[in-house]
């Protein structure tokens, strides 16, 4: 459908008024609320994530497409009836106890969201004990941790062994990122992956799901 | 050595452009007032002490009577009998300025400006050490930047500045974390050739990487070699 493709290219290009006015328009010409989300704006978030994974783009330009995508979903997510979404996905993300860093995990939980997972974000400094409560309290399927110190990434393998000794490591998988993080650091843990920057973290996090 | 707060932090339009590494326009967003936001919140501070060498060895090397435990820092000072540890901030406000804002890419930007702030104040402070003592290249390095010297040596550069911390405003947590975040500290010294960190650093695809990583030169500092 054309509209749907043009809505695409609006993420694309950024264009926050057109990815809003195209919405609009596609429900005005009665196409699902569930189409426009899956087949134009996460769709739309998907041709973003491939150019910046090919550094076509870098961090601002996703950002501004992610704003994009977000105004069409705040004009379709009302009218979806219950039952016509089912997230593919519950992620709790968060950085680890001692760490203050904010922006690049924030940046992964929109990219998640935009590619359709539901995302609980919890802050910073972040205990274990709060990362398993609320892995159990919203079902998550799985717990991102982000450090930017090699001082706080050892709280990472601390996590890890709570979650394992709560019984939880067999439905919640654990995937680490950051700065100093690395995959054999990620192997060295026990931890289910690692993803060196936040479109690498959606494919990680689908993979994982296999969704 | 005293305090400096008067410290001109230079922040334009070309230099946030690059920083962001972005030159597409944001219809809804005005850079030029962002950064002058960003310029009414930023509070420089920079502190620094002239500290001279006073013992070597192969991995480790005395600045007063402080120790660092680092091979390619004592290479590096190994004919040098004065060096310039600073701390630098430009304080709270403009970090918690950007966690109060919904709008992630306007929180990117704030973060960017912050660390381009950082840079103004640390390229000023260059120039006037290269000034007041007459050196005409000085290098950095800073505790974390490699391997080999962790960022658990923050400790003993903080130490350095004992009774004139508290003015900064600065502050070590227990894991390394400088608070206000954004805030940087080093130690600069003299060189011929300037040195960078990240010439010995191979981590791949990292955005903060100032210098090409020279496989060559970690033969040079013998860091392939058992400590």
């Amino acid at each position: 459908m054309e509209i749907l493709e043009e809505i695409i290219g609006a993420i694309d290009k950024g264009d926050t008024s057109a990815v809003r006015e195209l919405s609009e328009k596609a429900l005005g010409e009665d196409i699902p609320a569930v189409e426009i989300l899956n087949k134009a704006l996460v769709t739309g978030m998907n041709v973003v994530s491939e150019k910046f994974k090919n550094c076509e783009i870098f961090i601002p330009e996703v950002l501004i497409s992610a704003k994009a995508m977000k105004a069409g979903m705040d004009i379709v997510k009302p009218l979806l009836a219950n039952g016509d979404v089912k997230s593919p996905g519950k992620i709790i993300i968060g950085t680890v106890k001692g760490d203050l860093h904010d922006i690049g995990k924030n940046i992964v939980a929109m990219l998640l969201e935009g590619a359709g997972f539901e995302v609980v974000n919890l802050g910073t400094d972040v205990s274990k004990e709060d990362f398993i409560e609320f892995a159990k309290k919203e079902k998550a399927n799985i717990i991102g941790l982000s450090a930017l110190l090699t001082t706080t990434m050892l709280y990472m393998k601390e996590v890890i062994d709570s979650i394992k000794e709560a019984g939880l490591d067999r439905n919640v998988r654990v995937i680490i990122g950051g700065a100093p993080i690395s995959q054999s650091y990620a192997d060295e843990i026990n931890a289910d992956g690692y993803a060196s920057d936040a479109t690498s973290a959606v494919d990680l996090v689908k993979n994982l799901l296999k969704v | 050595m005293p305090l400096l707060d008067s410290i001109p932090v230079q922040l334009n339009l070309d230099d946030f452009s690059k920083e962001i590494q972005s030159d597409r326009k944001t219809p809804t967003l005005d850079f030029q007032g962002l950064l002058e936001t960003a310029q009414s919140l930023i509070s420089p501070k920079l502190l620094y002490k002239v500290g001279y060498v006073n013992h070597r060895e192969k991995d480790r090397i005395d600045i007063e009577d402080v120790t660092f435990s680092s091979r390619v820092l004592s290479i590096n000072l190994q004919k040098i009998g004065k060096v310039f540890p600073y701390l630098i901030t430009i304080g709270r406000a403009l970090e918690d300025r950007a966690s109060s804002f919904s709008d992630l890419l306007e929180q990117y930007y704030l973060e960017n400006i912050g660390d381009l702030a950082l840079r103004s104040i640390k390229t000023y402070l260059e120039s006037h050490i290269r000034e007041k003592f007459g050196i005409k290249t000085l290098s950095s390095m800073s505790p974390g930047s490699l391997e080999d010297w962790p960022i658990t040596e923050q400790k003993p550069l903080f130490s350095l500045f004992r009774s004139e911390l508290a003015s900064t405003g600065i502050r070590l947590t227990e894991k390394m974390l400088m608070i206000p975040r954004k805030s940087i500290s080093g130690i600069l010294f003299p060189t011929e050739v300037t040195f960078s960190s990240c010439k010995l650093c191979p981590r791949k695809n990292c955005p903060a990487r100032k210098a090409l990583y020279d496989e060559n030169l970690m033969h040079k500092y013998r860091l392939n070699d058992g400590k």
